[in-house]
Protein backbone atom coordinates (compact mmCIF):
# COMPACT_ATOMS: atom_id res chain seq x y z
CA UNK A 1 0.00 0.00 0.00
CA UNK A 2 1.36 3.49 -0.65
CA UNK A 3 1.44 6.21 1.32
CA UNK A 4 -1.01 8.00 -0.32
CA UNK A 5 -3.46 5.32 0.31
CA UNK A 6 -2.93 4.84 4.55
CA UNK A 7 -3.36 8.93 4.00
CA UNK A 8 -7.05 8.03 2.42
CA UNK A 9 -7.34 4.81 5.37
CA UNK A 10 -6.56 7.84 8.05
CA UNK A 11 -9.17 10.32 6.35
CA UNK A 12 -11.65 7.55 6.70
CA UNK A 13 -11.32 6.58 10.07
CA UNK A 14 -11.64 10.44 11.31
CA UNK A 15 -13.79 10.58 14.13
CA UNK A 16 -15.13 12.87 16.79
CA UNK A 17 -15.75 11.05 20.48
CA UNK A 18 -16.95 13.68 23.54
CA UNK A 19 -14.52 16.35 21.64
CA UNK A 20 -11.76 13.95 21.00
CA UNK A 21 -10.44 13.97 17.46
CA UNK A 22 -9.74 10.70 17.78
CA UNK A 23 -7.82 10.96 14.42
CA UNK A 24 -4.56 12.10 16.13
CA UNK A 25 -2.31 10.71 18.41
CA UNK A 26 -2.26 13.98 20.90
CA UNK A 27 -5.98 13.24 21.70
CA UNK A 28 -5.84 9.40 22.15
CA UNK A 29 -3.10 9.96 24.57
CA UNK A 30 -5.52 12.35 26.74
CA UNK A 31 -8.05 10.53 25.89
CA UNK A 32 -7.09 8.32 27.37
CA UNK A 33 -5.25 9.15 30.42
CA UNK A 34 -8.73 10.96 30.93
CA UNK A 35 -9.90 7.62 31.51
CA UNK A 36 -7.58 6.01 33.22
CA UNK A 37 -7.29 9.21 35.86
CA UNK A 38 -3.21 9.42 35.04
CA UNK A 39 -1.64 12.93 34.65
CA UNK A 40 1.24 13.53 32.34
CA UNK A 41 3.60 12.68 35.60
CA UNK A 42 1.87 9.84 36.42
CA UNK A 43 1.84 8.47 33.28
CA UNK A 44 5.45 9.03 32.28
CA UNK A 45 6.05 7.04 35.57
CA UNK A 46 3.93 4.56 35.32
CA UNK A 47 5.31 3.79 31.81
CA UNK A 48 8.95 3.33 33.03
CA UNK A 49 9.83 6.46 31.29
CA UNK A 50 11.20 10.19 31.63
CA UNK A 51 9.46 11.90 33.63
CA UNK A 52 8.71 14.68 31.02
CA UNK A 53 8.84 12.36 28.67
CA UNK A 54 4.88 12.27 28.10
CA UNK A 55 4.36 16.14 29.02
CA UNK A 56 6.94 16.57 26.08
CA UNK A 57 4.22 14.14 23.25
CA UNK A 58 1.79 16.41 24.52
CA UNK A 59 3.77 20.01 24.20
CA UNK A 60 4.87 18.87 20.29
CA UNK A 61 3.76 21.31 17.79
CA UNK A 62 3.11 18.80 14.90
CA UNK A 63 1.54 14.98 15.27
CA UNK A 64 4.70 13.59 17.52
CA UNK A 65 6.03 10.39 16.38
CA UNK A 66 7.42 8.81 19.27
CA UNK A 67 9.52 5.51 18.70
CA UNK A 68 8.39 2.00 19.32
CA UNK A 69 9.70 1.16 22.44
CA UNK A 70 8.01 4.23 23.83
CA UNK A 71 4.98 3.75 21.50
CA UNK A 72 4.96 0.16 23.48
CA UNK A 73 5.68 1.40 27.10
CA UNK A 74 2.37 3.76 27.00
CA UNK A 75 0.20 1.03 25.33
CA UNK A 76 1.18 -1.10 28.15
CA UNK A 77 0.64 1.51 30.83
CA UNK A 78 -2.59 3.10 29.57
CA UNK A 79 -3.77 -1.00 28.91
CA UNK A 80 -4.36 -0.25 24.99
CA UNK A 81 -3.80 -1.92 21.94
CA UNK A 82 -1.28 -0.15 19.19
CA UNK A 83 -4.67 1.03 17.24
CA UNK A 84 -6.08 2.53 20.13
CA UNK A 85 -3.37 4.90 20.80
CA UNK A 86 -2.40 5.56 16.90
CA UNK A 87 -4.11 6.14 14.32
CA UNK A 88 -1.46 4.79 11.97
CA UNK A 89 -2.40 1.28 13.27
CA UNK A 90 -5.56 1.26 12.49
CA UNK A 91 -5.46 -0.42 8.82
CA UNK A 92 -3.10 -2.70 9.80
CA UNK A 93 -5.54 -4.76 11.98
CA UNK A 94 -8.39 -6.65 11.18
CA UNK A 95 -10.03 -4.59 13.82
CA UNK A 96 -9.95 -1.50 12.46
CA UNK A 97 -12.89 -2.09 10.37
CA UNK A 98 -15.18 -2.00 13.71
CA UNK A 99 -14.10 2.08 14.68
CA UNK A 100 -15.95 1.82 17.65
CA UNK A 101 -13.76 -1.44 18.96
CA UNK A 102 -11.20 1.83 19.55
CA UNK A 103 -13.23 2.82 22.29
CA UNK A 104 -13.81 -1.16 23.74
CA UNK A 105 -12.30 -2.16 27.20
CA UNK A 106 -9.83 -4.93 25.84
CA UNK A 107 -10.89 -7.76 26.33
CA UNK A 108 -14.85 -7.43 26.12
CA UNK A 109 -16.39 -9.27 22.91
CA UNK A 110 -13.76 -10.96 22.22
CA UNK A 111 -14.90 -13.97 24.12
CA UNK A 112 -16.45 -16.21 21.26
CA UNK A 113 -18.25 -18.61 23.24
CA UNK A 114 -20.66 -18.27 26.03
CA UNK A 115 -20.88 -20.89 28.50
CA UNK A 116 -24.07 -21.26 30.47
CA UNK A 117 -23.84 -22.66 33.63
CA UNK A 118 -26.34 -26.16 33.91
CA UNK A 119 -28.46 -25.33 36.64
CA UNK A 120 -31.29 -27.76 37.64
CA UNK A 121 -33.60 -25.09 36.71
CA UNK A 122 -31.95 -24.92 33.42
CA UNK A 123 -32.15 -28.40 33.44
CA UNK A 124 -35.52 -29.01 33.97
CA UNK A 125 -36.91 -25.90 31.37
CA UNK A 126 -34.89 -28.29 28.95
CA UNK A 127 -36.45 -31.82 29.44
CA UNK A 128 -39.66 -29.66 30.22
CA UNK A 129 -39.30 -28.10 26.49
CA UNK A 130 -37.96 -31.40 24.79
CA UNK A 131 -41.16 -33.44 26.55
CA UNK A 132 -43.69 -30.67 24.62
CA UNK A 133 -41.89 -30.70 21.52
CA UNK A 134 -41.86 -34.77 21.50
CA UNK A 135 -46.42 -34.01 22.16
CA UNK A 136 -46.17 -32.07 19.21
CA UNK A 137 -46.72 -28.48 21.30
CA UNK A 138 -43.87 -26.72 20.46
CA UNK A 139 -43.39 -26.45 16.13
CA UNK A 140 -39.82 -26.37 15.46
CA UNK A 141 -39.01 -23.52 13.43
CA UNK A 142 -35.36 -25.92 12.15
CA UNK B 1 13.32 -14.11 15.30
CA UNK B 2 13.23 -12.57 18.56
CA UNK B 3 14.96 -9.20 17.27
CA UNK B 4 13.23 -6.85 14.89
CA UNK B 5 16.63 -6.78 12.41
CA UNK B 6 16.06 -10.46 11.80
CA UNK B 7 12.46 -10.87 11.35
CA UNK B 8 12.78 -7.49 9.11
CA UNK B 9 15.64 -9.50 7.17
CA UNK B 10 13.28 -12.98 7.22
CA UNK B 11 10.11 -10.65 5.03
CA UNK B 12 12.38 -8.71 2.75
CA UNK B 13 13.68 -11.84 1.61
CA UNK B 14 10.40 -13.51 1.70
CA UNK B 15 9.13 -10.32 -0.68
CA UNK B 16 12.17 -10.14 -2.40
CA UNK B 17 13.44 -6.98 -1.26
CA UNK B 18 16.68 -5.17 -0.98
CA UNK B 19 16.95 -2.04 1.60
CA UNK B 20 16.98 0.33 -1.05
CA UNK B 21 13.73 -1.14 -3.05
CA UNK B 22 11.93 -1.81 0.09
CA UNK B 23 12.78 2.20 1.50
CA UNK B 24 11.18 2.96 -2.23
CA UNK B 25 8.12 0.96 -1.61
CA UNK B 26 7.86 2.45 2.26
CA UNK B 27 8.35 5.77 0.83
CA UNK B 28 11.31 6.19 3.00
CA UNK B 29 15.07 8.13 2.70
CA UNK B 30 16.79 5.60 0.44
CA UNK B 31 18.70 4.61 3.48
CA UNK B 32 16.45 4.37 5.84
CA UNK B 33 16.07 0.43 5.82
CA UNK B 34 19.97 0.10 5.80
CA UNK B 35 20.16 2.22 8.64
CA UNK B 36 17.75 0.10 10.56
CA UNK B 37 19.47 -3.20 9.56
CA UNK B 38 22.66 -1.43 10.42
CA UNK B 39 22.24 -0.40 13.87
CA UNK B 40 24.29 -1.72 16.19
CA UNK B 41 21.83 -2.31 19.06
CA UNK B 42 18.28 -2.80 19.24
CA UNK B 43 16.97 -0.76 16.25
CA UNK B 44 14.29 1.60 17.75
CA UNK B 45 12.31 2.99 14.76
CA UNK B 46 9.66 5.58 14.98
CA UNK B 47 5.72 4.73 15.23
CA UNK B 48 5.26 6.62 11.37
CA UNK B 49 8.37 4.45 10.00
CA UNK B 50 7.46 1.77 11.54
CA UNK B 51 3.60 1.42 10.14
CA UNK B 52 4.82 2.33 6.86
CA UNK B 53 7.33 -0.32 6.15
CA UNK B 54 4.44 -2.82 7.71
CA UNK B 55 2.51 -2.02 4.76
CA UNK B 56 5.00 -2.12 2.24
CA UNK B 57 6.11 -6.00 3.40
CA UNK B 58 2.27 -6.40 4.18
CA UNK B 59 2.37 -7.56 7.58
CA UNK B 60 0.85 -7.18 10.59
CA UNK B 61 2.58 -5.35 13.38
CA UNK B 62 3.37 -8.39 15.70
CA UNK B 63 5.15 -10.06 13.18
CA UNK B 64 7.41 -7.39 12.76
CA UNK B 65 8.51 -6.10 16.01
CA UNK B 66 9.39 -9.14 18.98
CA UNK B 67 7.87 -6.25 21.59
CA UNK B 68 4.11 -4.99 20.09
CA UNK B 69 3.94 -8.95 19.66
CA UNK B 70 4.05 -9.39 23.19
CA UNK B 71 1.79 -5.99 23.85
CA UNK B 72 -1.01 -7.60 21.63
CA UNK B 73 -1.20 -10.74 22.96
CA UNK B 74 -1.39 -9.21 26.38
CA UNK B 75 -4.74 -7.57 25.47
CA UNK B 76 -5.89 -10.35 22.49
CA UNK B 77 -5.60 -8.50 19.52
CA UNK B 78 -7.11 -10.80 17.40
CA UNK B 79 -5.37 -13.10 14.15
CA UNK B 80 -4.12 -10.74 11.17
CA UNK B 81 -5.71 -10.18 8.04
CA UNK B 82 -3.88 -12.43 6.00
CA UNK B 83 -1.89 -15.44 6.84
CA UNK B 84 -0.45 -16.24 3.97
CA UNK B 85 2.86 -14.34 5.17
CA UNK B 86 2.93 -16.62 8.39
CA UNK B 87 6.95 -17.39 9.88
CA UNK B 88 7.94 -21.06 8.78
Amino acid sequence: MTWEALARVKAKNSLQLNGFNMDNLKTLLKFHMERKGLNPTSLSKKAGLNVTAVRDILAHDADPYPRIDTFTKLCRALEVRPHQLSPLFRDLYSHEEDPFDNFREPGEGDEKHIVYEVTPELLAALNEWCEQKKSGQVVSKG
Amino acid sequence: MNDLKTRLRFYMRKNGFNPTSLSREAGLNATAIRDILEHPGTPNPRIDTFVKICHALQVNPSQLSPALEILCNTYKIPAPKEDKLRMG
